[in-house]
């Protein structure tokens, strides 16, 4: 497993391990990783504002752990996973102090991204993330880690924690729903 | 180990192929990004999650004088001064139920003693009055009328409380 880290992530952990390198290390792995964590965050909170808070928080615990991470899976994975558990906890968040439902929170992103600044797509990918948000969050994860990163089963596993078979089940129950969402709208 | 490889590639791709027949919608749909980020984003973002990640080592290590004058902040101490104030007035409306007698009746006018005693004169018991006045320390004990009594002040007291002559006559 430890030959999974990436030479570059391995160097870069032992900079980030050295106290007089440590700050260039993490500079270095942040410049490395910012785009995918975020845009991995992006597609599960939508809003551009609320991601920059998350992809902070996100590279914070980072900061903060890395020295305790075990090198049993790739980096990129560990990472991820942080950045998924990040995002669910602000959806969390959002919900929590109003006791707001889950379907009003989701309802409340959905009509976000009629008026955001930040989304260019067409009227018909508009309708395709409106479709992605009326599934759980943990099943828009899977959606979205396969749909548009096609990352591989196994990967998804590790990030998840979910056995191969139920990420497959889930990915085919988003896709069903989304297509249903679509004819209907 | 790569037959099984195979047949698993295989699976896959069916499961893809019947996946791609029964949702024609989704793959008439571009894949691609519709999001976008503020120019430079990327460029500055590294720099502000160092600067975070500085701060929040810096907050773990807060010196206690710090911390300490942060527990004195104003809005603290409005808060405590409020709370403070609004317990004293509290406890001042609720001691008003626990005066003391001697409180109350000096509170109460000289006329509606009077006036109570001289309805149920019958009642009160002069011998007990004085031992009690006596025994309070706080007023004066009973004493007999002065010769000095004015004349006029005792017709003047029969006249309003309605005293007749017969009466005292009777007493007598």
């Amino acid at each position: 497993m430890a030959e999974e880290v990436d030479n570059n992530d391995a160097d870069l952990l032992e900079q980030f391990r050295n106290e007089s390198t440590r700050n260039y290390a993490f500079h270095q792995l942040v410049t490395k990783y910012q785009k995918r964590v975020y845009w991995q965050v992006r597609r599960i909170v939508i809003d551009h504002d609320d991601s920059n808070d998350v992809v902070q928080n996100v590279f914070i615990k980072v900061w903060k752990n890395l020295h305790n991470f075990k090198e049993a899976s790739r980096l990129y994975t560990w990472l991820y996973r942080i950045a998924v558990n990040e995002s669910l906890t602000f959806l969390k968040q959002k919900r929590a102090p109003l006791f707001i439902s889950f379907e009003k929170v989701e309802y409340g992103l959905s009509r976000k991204l009629i008026d955001d600044n930040y989304f260019k797509g067409e009227e018909i990918e508009k309708k395709l993330q409106q479709a992605i948000l009326t599934l759980p969050a943990k099943q828009r994860i899977v959606f979205n880690m396969k749909y548009f990163d096609d990352m591989k089963y196994d990967e998804m596993s590790q990030v998840l924690d979910t056995s191969v078979g139920a990420l497959k089940a889930s990915y085919h129950h988003a896709v069903k729903k989304i297509e249903e969402f679509l004819k209907k709208n | 180990m790569s037959y099984q490889r195979v047949v698993m590639n295989r699976e896959k791709d069916m499961f893809n192929e019947n996946l791609n027949e029964e949702t024609p919608l989704l793959n008439s749909i571009p894949k691609r990004n519709p999001f976008v980020v503020p120019e430079g984003y990327f460029d500055a973002l590294p720099a502000l999650i160092m600067d975070k990640c500085r701060e929040s080592e810096k907050g773990a290590t807060q010196p206690v004088a710090d911390k300490i004058f942060w527990l004195f902040r104003p809005q603290w101490m409005i808060t405590a001064f409020i709370f403070v104030a609004g317990f004293s007035l509290f406890l001042r409306e609720g001691n008003k139920d626990t005066l003391s007698y001697e409180t109350i009746a000096a509170n109460i006018p000289d006329s509606v003693i009077m006036e109570n005693l001289q309805n149920n004169i019958d009642y009160v018991d002069v011998n007990s009055l004085e031992e009690a006045t006596q025994n309070s320390g706080n007023m004066p004990s009973l004493q007999p009328a002065q010769d000095t009594t004015n004349n006029k002040q005792i017709i003047n007291y029969l006249i309003n409380n309605n005293v007749d002559a017969s009466d005292i006559e009777n007493e007598l």
